[in-house]
């Protein structure tokens, strides 16, 4: 099968960038080229993993960032 | 219905009639994305809570004085106001940061624990950690595009405009910033269960 597609576009295909004709171009060589299974998978992985990662900011932080809305203007909420 | 189920520009209606409930709503559905955000540009938790708060405002002055205007796109409108200030950071403190404070990133304000048993959090710890610190050696110009198009969720046309690139570059980097991730992360051998991190 002759690959329609670059590897930036699976890159665009994983992030939802790629157009219904694109996609079914991508999805037909992830059914039968392995080494588009491998690439996807790996790059797949790694976006997953990504998503993983968060930090949570601390709750002080938080309610000054709240009590200054609820007192619009008061900058002395943010000390 | 419950506020939890409405959308961003529902709450955002609310909260420009004085419902600060409806703020607190989306306080709590993005603050984690945008720390998140920051906190890889900075690399300091400190700092990040500093911008977390200076973003917030900069948005709550600009909704209650009446000058939004971006219906919809509140998160990326947010997380843009984020980037500025944590590149503004940069520029003032004209260097780039090289302490990587991970004592801040205590086991409290690193991640949600959910669900998961002992082992399966030590193992997220580890890779959370582990990846962060990843991705704080990708060359700036991927770490920038693995910001903007995974975190800043901006598209990668968005992303060539703003640094002035071509998309096609923009991609280029954001592939070699997902394979140099990979790689790094295979070479340290970390323990960690792929099951964990699908979605």
């Amino acid at each position: 099968m002759i690959k329609t597609f670059t590897e930036n576009d699976l890159v665009r295909f994983i992030y939802g960038e790629t157009s219904p004709i694109e996609n079914n171009a991508i999805e037909n060589a992830l059914m039968c080229n392995q080494e588009t299974q491998e690439m996807y998978r790996d790059l797949k992985e790694t976006t997953s993993m990504l998503d993983s990662v968060s930090k949570t900011p601390g709750k002080k932080v938080v309610n000054k960032i709240l009590n200054y809305s609820k007192n619009f203007g008061d900058i002395s909420v943010l000390k | 219905m419950k506020r939890s189920e409405l959308s961003d520009s529902q709450l955002l209606s609310l909260y420009k009639n004085g419902s600060e409930e409806a703020f607190a709503e989306l306080v709590g559905r993005h603050k984690n994305r945008v720390f998140t955000t920051i906190y890889l540009i900075v690399k300091d938790t400190y700092t990040a809570e500093d911008l977390l708060q200076d973003s917030f405002v900069k948005a709550i002055n600009t909704i209650k004085k009446g000058r939004y205007n971006e219906e919809g796109k509140f998160l990326p409108w947010l997380l843009r106001i984020a980037h500025n200030l944590a590149i503004d950071y940069f520029r003032k403190s004209k260097r780039y940061p090289t302490i990587v404070m991970e004592d801040g990133s205590n086991v409290f304000n690193t991640i949600d624990f959910a669900e998961d048993s002992v082992e399966a959090l030590q193992i997220k710890n580890d890779t959370h950690a582990l990846l962060k610190n990843l991705i704080q050696e990708l060359p700036d110009a991927q770490k920038e595009v693995l910001i903007m198009r995974h975190y800043m969720q901006m598209s990668f046309q968005e992303i060539a405009e703003t640094t002035g690139v071509s998309i096609n570059t923009a991609l280029g980097r954001m592939r070699y910033a997902l394979i140099n991730l990979r790689k790094k992360m295979d070479k340290t051998n970390i323990a960690y269960d792929k099951n964990i991190y699908r979605k």
